[in-house]
C-alpha cells in the first residue's frame, strides 16, 4: 500500500515513578484508519499527548517521523501547523461562545488584527456542513448536546486543515446512533484521503472502521494487527489486549462468613449535573451482602464513580430517584453527613481532588469525617486526636516518620492509607472503594487487599470499583459489569474470566449481554 | 480523564447569568430610569445636553470600566485603577506647572505620555506577577493601589491646580453642536457641548469592543477566563493572555487619569478615591461575571451610565444630598445581582421541564 | 537534614516573627530606641486596636478558599453611627453596646446569608454591602459628625486620655496591676506548657525537645515581662489591648481547638474532600461572614470610643488593612492555611513600621508605598517558597 504518513520510533516517556510509555513503536499509513486499542492506562492517551505536542519535545525520548521528517513538537501550536490535530476526550469547547467562536478559538479568520466574523460564520457554516450539522454557526455551545458537540469537535479539526485527525474516545459519550454517524463520518473522510487515528474502548467500532489495529498493555506496543490480513475479530482484540497471567498478587481469603442483604439499591436513576438531559445513571439495581466484597468493573465513563457518589449522600448528579435500603431499612441519604450516619463509607478514587487535605497533616485527614470521636462540646482533644492518628498508622503499616507530617509528602499507597483510615475512623458498615489501587505500587497494592480482607472478615461490606480486571476478579466475591450507566452483567466470581467481562463491557448492545449473563 | 473533568466541574460554581441578556437588561434599565427622570424631574433630563453631561462627567469612570471589563473577562481582578488615576493625575498636574512656559503642545503631548507611561508600568509589572509568579490578582493589584496611592501623597499632599494655560485651553475646548442644544430663558441658542475627555472615552469604549470582538488578543481572554483548561488545550499562550488583559487595564487607567484632569485640572491625594469599586460595580452591572469569560464592554459601558445617572438623579432630586450615591450604587448592585440569580433560575427551571417531557420519547426506542 | 536545611526550616517556619525582631530593632536603633518607650508601645496597641480585631474576622473568611469581606469598613462606621446616634440620646450605655455589636452581627448574617446558601460571590456580595453601608452611615448622620460623650463609654472602649485599666493596687510611680498582669500570664503560659508536655509524654506521643521548649518559654517570658514592664512605667495596661487580648484568647481557642475552626481550614484546604466527609460547608461560610459582622461591630466600637466621635468617613480603607495584615502574617490567599497568632504578628508589623517611620520624622505618605511593598514582599515569597517546596 501506500507510505506511512507517521511513524513513531522507540518512544518512551516516564512520570515521577512510572513509565508510561515503554520503548513504543507505532506507525500509521497514509489515508487509513488507524486503531489504537489497550486497557485504561495502557498509555494510549499519552502515547498521543506525545504525538500532539502536549508533552513538549525532550520531555520523552524517541523520535516522531512525520511525512518523512523528524519532527520537534514543543507545543500544540507545532503540530497542528503540520496539520496534526487532536480530538480530546474531554471536550475543549467554551460553553459560553458559539459554535463559530468555537471553531476558530486559537486559529481565528482574517486579516492579523482583526477577526472577520462574516468570514468566520461563512467557514464554519461550510465545515458544518460537511460533518452533517444543520445548527446555526451562532448558537451557543451549551445549547447543543453532546453528539453534536463532538461533531463540532470534528469540525473545529477539519477548519484547522488537518490531514491526521486523532480522536482520544470520541464516541464514549455519545449514543449509539450519533457514533454511528460519526464513524460513518470517518469512513466518508478516508475517502477523501484523510488520515485518522481512533483511540476506543469500543471493539466492535474498532473492528467496523478500522485498517489497521495496534495494541498496547502496560506502555509496551504488543502487536500491530491488519484488516485483510490478520483475524481482527473482537475476541483476538480482547486476547491481545487482556493477555496477562493471573498470579497469587492477591491474598486469600478465609473462612468469612457472606450474610444478610447489608444495602439493597433500587431503580437508582441520575442525571447530569450540568447538562441535565444527559442521564448518567439508567435503573440501576443491585445488591451488597454483610462480609461480602462486590466489584463494579466497567470503563471510564461507564458511570461506576457517578453511581457512588450520587448514592453517597447525593454527592454527585441532579434529579436522583431510586431507592436505597440499609439492613433492609429504607433510607433517605440527602447529604454526605446522613450516608455517615446510616453507614456509608465513600473512598473516592481522586485522592487528591476529593479525598486528602495535602496542606494538612496526616492527624487532621484521620479524624475529619468523624470529628466527634476526639472532642467533647465541639473542642478538639489534640492528644486523643494524635492517639487516634497513631493507632490506624500502626493498623494500616503507614510509613511515615510522625503523623503530624503533611499528607502531601506521603507517596501514593501511604495516602490511600491515609484516606482508608479516615474511613474506617468513621466506623461504616459498608465501604464505597473507587479505585483504591490507582496510581501506586505493588507492595502497596498487596497490602490494600490485605485491609480490604480484614475489613470483610470484620463483617463490612465491601463495594470495589476498579478498572483493573485482574483486581476485580482476584478480590471480589460478586461483579457487576456496568455500561453507559446501566448494569450489562453480572457474575459470580467462580464463574467470571477476564474475556468473559471485557466481552462484557464491549458489547454495547445490552441485549446482547443479557444473554451472556444467562449462559 | 473523563471522570476526573467531570470531578472539576463539581467544584466550579454555577455561572450566575446568560452571555448577552444581562446586556440588554442593563440597557433596558438605563433607558427606563432615564424616561423616568424625563418624565417625573423633568428639567435638565429633557434636553440632550444632559447625556453629554452623563458621559463628559464620567469619562474617567467609563474607561476604567472598560479597563476592569477586560481583566475580569480574564477572570482577574484589578482593584489599583483607582490608585494609578489618583498618581497619574497628581504627576501630570506637577509636570505640566513645571513646564509652564514651554512649548504648550510639545509639554502636553509629554504630559500624555507620561500618563499612558505609569499606567504602562503599573500594567506590565502587575501582570508580569499575575501571570508569571501566580499570585493572586486582588493581593497584587492591592498592593499596587496601596503603592500608587502613596507615591501620590508623596508627590505632594496639597492639592495642586493645574496653571498651564496650553492644557487649560484643551480643558475648556468642547465640540459644539448646535441643532442639539436649545434656547436659553434669555433667547440665546446654547449648543451641546462634548468635552473632549468624553469622545475619547467613547473611542476606547469601541476600540475595547473591537479589540475583544475582532481580535485574537481578545478571543484569547475570553477563553481564559471561560474554561482555563480548554484555552491551554487549544494551544492558547494563557500566560501572555494574562499579562496583556493587565498591560491594557494599566494603559487605559493611565488614559483614565489624563481625561480626569482634562475634566477638573488639578492633582489631589483623594483624586478618584474609590473608583475601582464603580468600574467594578459597572462592569457587573453591564452583565460581565466575576468569573470570567463573559462580559463585554457596551454593556460595562451602559452600566457606567446607569451609575451616572442615578447620581444626577439624586443631585438633581429633593433629596440632594450626595451621600445617597454610594448607598443607590450598592443596592443596584444587588438588585443586579439578585436579578441575575432570577433569570438563571428561571432558565434552569424551564430546560428541566422541556426535558421531562422530551425525556420519555428518548427512551422508547431503546426498550422497543 | 544537616545544618543547613535545618537553618531554612528555621527562617521558614518564623519568617515573619524574624522580619518582626528585624524591623522592631532597626527602628529601635534609627530612632535611638523611642520605639521602645513605653508611651510608643502602648500607642502601637491603641491606634492599631480595630486591625487586630478586623484582621482576625478577615482570616477567618481567607481560610475558608481566600474569600475576604468588602464590606468591614463600612460596617465598622454603620455601627459606629448607630452607636453615636443612640448615645446621643441618652440611651443607657450598656443597652448601645448591646445593639451595635447585634447590628453587625445582623449585617455579617445577611451577607452570609446571600454568600453560604444562594452561592453569590463574597466579592460581589460584600462589595455591595460596602456601598450600602457607607451610603447608610451618610444618611443616618446626614454627613455630619456625631459627638460621643458618654465618658464611661470612652474610657471603657480604649478613647481619651484616660483610658488604661485602672490600677487595683495603686502603685506608685509603676503600674504595678501591669506588672502583676505580666507575671500571671508568664506563669500560666509556663503551666500550660508544661502540663500538655507531661501528659503527652504518658501518653506516648512526641515531644518537641527539652531544650527547644525552654529556649521558647524564655523567649516568651521574657518578651511578655519587657512589654509589661515598659507598659507599667506608662499609664499601664490600655483598655484597647485588654479588647484585643479578649478577641485574640477567643479566636486562638476557635480556630486550633475547635471542631468549627477545623472545618474553616478543611474548606479552604479541599473543600470537596471536606464536603465528602459529611460536613455542611454552607453551615461554615455562614459562621465566617456572620462572625465577620460581629467583629466589625466591636471595631466599630472601639473607633467611636478612640475617636470620641463617629463620622461617615470613618473606616474608609479599614478592610484593606485587614487583608493586608492577614497576607503578611502568612494567611495563603488561596485559604486553608494561617494562624491567629501570624496575623497578629503581621498586624504588629504594620504598626511598627507605621510608628516607627513616624518618628523618624519620614514623611507619613510614605507609609502607604511600604505597606503595599511589604505586602506584595510577604506575598511573592511565600508563593516562590511554596513554589521551591514543590
Amino acid at each position: 500500500m501506500t507510505e506511512n504518513i507517521l511513524e513513531m520510533r522507540g518512544i518512551t516517556k516516564e512520570f515521577p515513578g512510572v513509565k508510561a510509555l515503554d520503548n513504543v513503536n507505532f506507525a500509521v499509513k497514509k489515508g487509513s484508519i488507524h486503531a489504537l486499542v489497550g486497557e485504561n492506562g495502557a498509555g494510549k492517551s499519552t502515547l498521543m499527548n506525545v504525538l500532539s505536542g502536549w508533552y513538549p519535545y525532550g520531555s520523552y525520548s524517541g523520535d516522531i517521523v512525520y511525512e518523512g521528517e523528524v519532527c520537534k513538537f514543543s507545543k500544540i501550536k507545532d503540530s497542528e501547523e503540520k496539520g496534526i490535530v487532536i480530538i480530546h476526550q474531554e471536550l475543549a469547547l467554551v460553553p459560553y461562545m458559539t459554535i463559530g467562536e468555537n471553531m476558530f478559538l486559537g486559529n481565528e479568520q482574517g486579516k492579523k488584527y482583526a477577526i472577520n466574523w462574516d468570514k468566520t460564520h461563512a467557514e464554519a457554516t461550510k465545515y458544518l456542513k460537511i460533518v452533517g450539522l444543520t445548527e446555526s454557526s451562532k448558537t451557543l455551545i451549551k445549547d447543543i448536546g453532546v453528539g453534536k458537540q463532538q461533531m463540532v469537535e470534528i469540525a473545529k479539526a477539519l477548519a484547522k486543515n488537518a490531514r491526521l485527525m486523532i480522536l482520544d474516545e470520541p464516541t464514549s459519550s455519545l449514543n449509539e446512533e450519533d457514533s454511528q454517524a460519526l464513524l460513518d463520518l470517518l469512513l466518508e473522510f478516508k475517502k477523501q484521503g484523510m488520515t485518522s487515528i481512533i483511540i476506543s474502548h469500543k471493539i466492535n467500532e474498532v473492528s467496523y472502521v478500522a485498517d489497521d489495529i495496534t495494541i498496547l498493555r502496560d506502555g509496551k506496543t504488543i502487536e500491530t494487527l491488519h484488516k485483510g490480513t490478520d483475524d481482527i475479530s473482537e475476541d483476538r482484540i480482547i486476547r491481545g489486549m487482556v493477555g496477562r497471567e493471573m498470579d497469587d498478587r492477591f491474598p486469600k481469603r478465609h473462612d468469612v462468613k457472606i450474610g444478610e442483604v447489608a444495602l439493597e439499591v433500587k431503580h437508582w436513576n441520575v442525571y447530569h449535573p450540568i447538562y441535565t438531559e444527559k442521564k448518567v445513571i439508567d435503573d440501576v439495581s443491585f445488591t451488597v451482602r454483610r462480609g461480602e466484597v462486590v466489584g463494579f468493573s466497567g470503563l471510564m465513563g461507564a458511570g461506576r464513580t457517578e453511581l457512588a457518589m450520587s448514592i453517597f449522600g447525593r454527592s454527585y448528579g441532579s434529579e436522583i430517584s431510586g431507592t436505597v435500603e440499609i439492613h433492609g431499612k429504607e433510607v433517605k441519604l440527602h447529604s454526605p453527613r446522613q450516608a455517615i450516619d446510616a453507614g456509608l463509607a465513600y473512598v473516592t478514587e481522586d485522592r487528591k481532588g476529593s479525598g486528602l487535605i495535602l496542606s494538612n497533616p496526616i492527624s487532621v485527614n484521620t479524624t475529619l469525617a468523624n470529628l466527634k470521636g476526639v472532642c467533647s462540646h465541639g473542642v478538639i482533644n489534640h492528644d486523643k486526636e494524635l492517639a487516634v492518628a497513631e493507632e490506624y498508622r500502626k493498623k494500616l503499616n503507614t510509613k511515615t516518620p510522625s503523623v503530624q507530617q503533611n499528607v502531601g509528602n506521603l507517596s501514593g499507597g501511604n495516602q490511600q492509607k491515609v484516606l482508608l483510615a479516615k474511613w474506617m475512623y468513621a466506623d461504616p458498615d459498608i465501604l464505597i472503594l473507587d479505585e483504591p489501587t490507582r496510581g501506586i505500587d505493588v507492595g502497596a497494592k498487596y497490602e490494600i487487599y490485605c485491609i480490604i480482607n480484614d475489613l470483610v472478615a470484620a463483617g463490612k461490606s465491601v463495594i470495589m470499583i476498579s478498572s483493573e480486571l485482574p483486581e476485580v476478579l482476584g478480590m471480589s466475591d460478586r461483579i457487576y459489569v456496568l455500561n453507559e450507566g446501566r448494569i450489562v452483567g453480572e457474575f459470580q466470581a467462580a464463574d467470571a474470566t477476564q474475556e468473559k467481562i471485557m466481552a462484557c463491557i464491549l458489547s454495547t448492545d445490552p441485549a446482547k449481554a443479557e444473554k451472556e449473563k444467562e449462559q | 480523564m473523563a471522570e476526573k473533568n467531570n470531578h472539576n466541574r463539581l467544584h466550579v460554581r454555577e455561572p450566575l447569568s446568560d452571555t448577552q441578556m444581562l446586556m440588554y437588561i442593563s440597557i433596558g434599565i438605563f433607558a427606563a430610569m432615564y424616561i423616568a427622570a424625563m418624565l417625573t424631574l423633568k428639567g435638565g433630563f429633557l434636553k440632550p445636553q444632559m447625556i453629554f453631561d452623563l458621559i463628559n462627567d464620567n469619562a474617567a469612570l467609563i474607561i476604567i470600566s472598560c479597563a476592569l471589563t477586560i481583566v475580569m473577562i480574564g477572570g482577574g481582578i484589578n482593584i489599583s485603577v483607582g490608585g494609578v488615576i489618583g498618581l497619574t493625575v497628581m504627576s501630570c498636574a506637577l509636570f505640566l506647572n513645571s513646564n509652564a512656559d514651554g512649548n504648550s503642545a510639545v509639554s502636553i503631548l509629554l504630559t500624555l505620555l507620561l500618563a499612558l507611561g505609569i499606567g504602562l508600568a503599573f500594567g506590565v509589572l502587575q501582570g508580569f506577577l499575575v501571570s508569571h509568579l501566580e499570585i493572586q490578582p486582588f493581593i497584587v493589584t492591592l498592593a499596587g493601589m496601596f503603592l500608587a496611592r502613596g507615591l501620590t501623597t508623596i508627590l505632594s499632599v496639597n492639592p495642586v491646580k493645574v496653571t498651564h494655560e496650553g492644557f487649560l485651553a484643551l480643558v475648556k475646548a468642547k465640540l459644539k453642536i448646535s441643532w442639539l442644544g436649545y434656547t436659553a430663558q434669555n433667547g440665546n441658542l446654547i449648543p451641546a457641548k462634548i468635552e473632549i475627555g468624553a469622545i475619547v472615552a467613547v473611542c476606547v469604549v469601541i476600540l475595547m469592543y473591537l479589540i475583544l470582538r475582532y481580535t485574537r488578543l481578545g478571543r484569547s481572554i475570553y477563553a481564559v477566563g471561560g474554561n482555563r483548561q480548554s484555552a491551554l488545550m487549544l494551544g492558547i499562550n494563557v500566560k501572555s493572555t494574562v499579562f496583556w488583559s493587565y498591560v491594557i487595564s494599566g494603559l487605559l487607567s493611565g488614559l483614565a487619569g489624563f481625561v480626569f484632569l482634562m475634566h477638573k485640572p488639578a492633582g489631589n491625594a483623594s483624586v478618584a478615591m474609590r473608583s475601582e469599586m464603580d468600574a467594578i460595580a459597572s462592569s457587573i452591572i453591564g452583565g460581565t461575571l466575576l468569573t470570567g469569560g463573559v462580559g463585554n464592554v457596551i454593556g460595562t459601558f451602559f452600566g457606567s451610565m446607569i451609575l451616572a445617572t442615578i447620581q444626577k438623579i439624586i443631585a438633581l432630586s429633593p433629596l440632594n444630598a450626595s451621600w445617597w450615591q454610594e448607598m443607590a450604587n450598592g443596592a443596584m448592585l444587588s438588585f443586579f445581582i439578585l436579578l441575575q440569580s432570577l433569570v438563571l433560575m428561571r432558565k434552569n427551571r424551564s430546560r428541566r421541564k422541556k426535558k421531562e417531557s422530551a425525556a420519555p420519547a428518548k427512551d422508547r426506542p431503546k426498550d422497543g | 537534614m544537616t545544618t543547613k536545611t535545618k537553618i531554612l526550616n528555621f527562617v521558614q517556619k518564623y519568617t515573619m516573627i524574624i522580619a518582626l525582631v528585624l524591623v522592631t530593632a532597626f527602628f529601635a536603633w534609627r530612632t535611638n530606641g523611642k520605639l521602645l518607650l513605653p508611651q510608643n508601645l502602648t500607642n502601637i496597641i491603641a491606634q492599631n486596636a480595630y486591625v487586630f480585631v478586623l484582621a482576625t474576622g478577615m482570616l477567618l473568611c481567607i481560610l475558608t478558599g481566600g474569600n475576604i469581606d468588602l464590606s468591614v469598613g463600612s460596617v465598622v462606621c454603620f455601627v459606629g453611627t448607630i452607636g453615636a446616634v443612640l448615645m446621643r440620646s441618652d440611651l443607657n450605655m450598656w443597652l448601645a453596646v448591646l445593639i451595635m455589636l447585634v447590628v453587625g452581627l445582623l449585617i455579617g448574617a445577611w451577607q452570609a446569608f446571600w454568600i453560604a446558601y444562594v452561592k453569590v460571590p463574597p466579592f460581589i456580595t460584600t462589595l455591595s454591602g460596602m456601598m450600602v453601608f457607607r451610603g447608610l452611615s451618610n444618611v443616618v448622620l446626614e454627613g455630619k459628625t456625631v459627638s460621643v460623650t458618654n465618658e464611661k463609654f470612652v474610657q471603657l472602649f480604649g478613647g481619651g486620655a484616660n483610658c488604661y485599666v485602672p490600677d487595683v493596687f495603686h502603685g506608685q510611680g509603676i503600674n504595678l496591676l501591669c506588672v502583676v498582669v505580666g507575671v500571671i500570664a508568664c506563669a500560666l503560659y509556663l503551666f500550660f506548657t508544661l502540663r500538655s508536655r507531661a501528659v503527652r509524654k504518658r501518653n506516648d506521643l512526641e515531644v518537641e525537645s527539652l531544650t527547644r521548649t525552654i529556649v521558647k518559654a524564655v523567649i516568651i517570658v521574657a518578651v511578655v515581662m519587657f512589654f509589661t514592664l515598659r507598659l507599667a512605667q506608662y499609664k499601664g495596661i490600655p483598655m484597647a489591648l485588654l479588647w484585643v487580648a479578649v478577641v485574640v484568647l477567643i479566636y486562638t481557642y476557635i480556630t486550633s481547638k475547635t471542631t468549627v475552626g477545623r472545618y474553616l481550614y478543611a474548606i479552604g484546604g479541599n473543600e470537596m474532600a471536606t464536603k465528602l466527609s459529611g460536613i455542611d460547608t454552607r453551615k461554615i461560610y455562614f459562621f465566617a461572614y456572620t462572625n465577620m459582622g460581629l467583629l466589625a461591630g466591636l471595631a466599630g466600637i472601639l473607633t467611636i470610643a478612640r475617636m470620641t466621635s463617629a463620622q461617615p468617613t470613618y473606616g474608609q480603607n479599614y478592610e484593606m488593612d485587614a487583608i493586608g495584615s492577614c497576607f503578611i502574617g502568612g494567611a495563603s490567599a488561596y485559604g486553608g492555611v494561617g494562624t491567629v497568632p501570624g496575623v497578629i504578628i503581621g498586624a504588629l508589623l504594620m504598626g511598627v513600621i507605621n510608628i516607627g517611620m513616624s518618628i523618624m520624622g519620614v514623611d507619613a505618605n510614605y507609609q502607604k508605598v511600604v505597606k503595599g511593598l511589604v505586602l506584595l514582599a510577604a506575598v511573592i515569597f511565600d508563593v516562590v517558597s511554596k513554589k521551591k517546596n514543590r
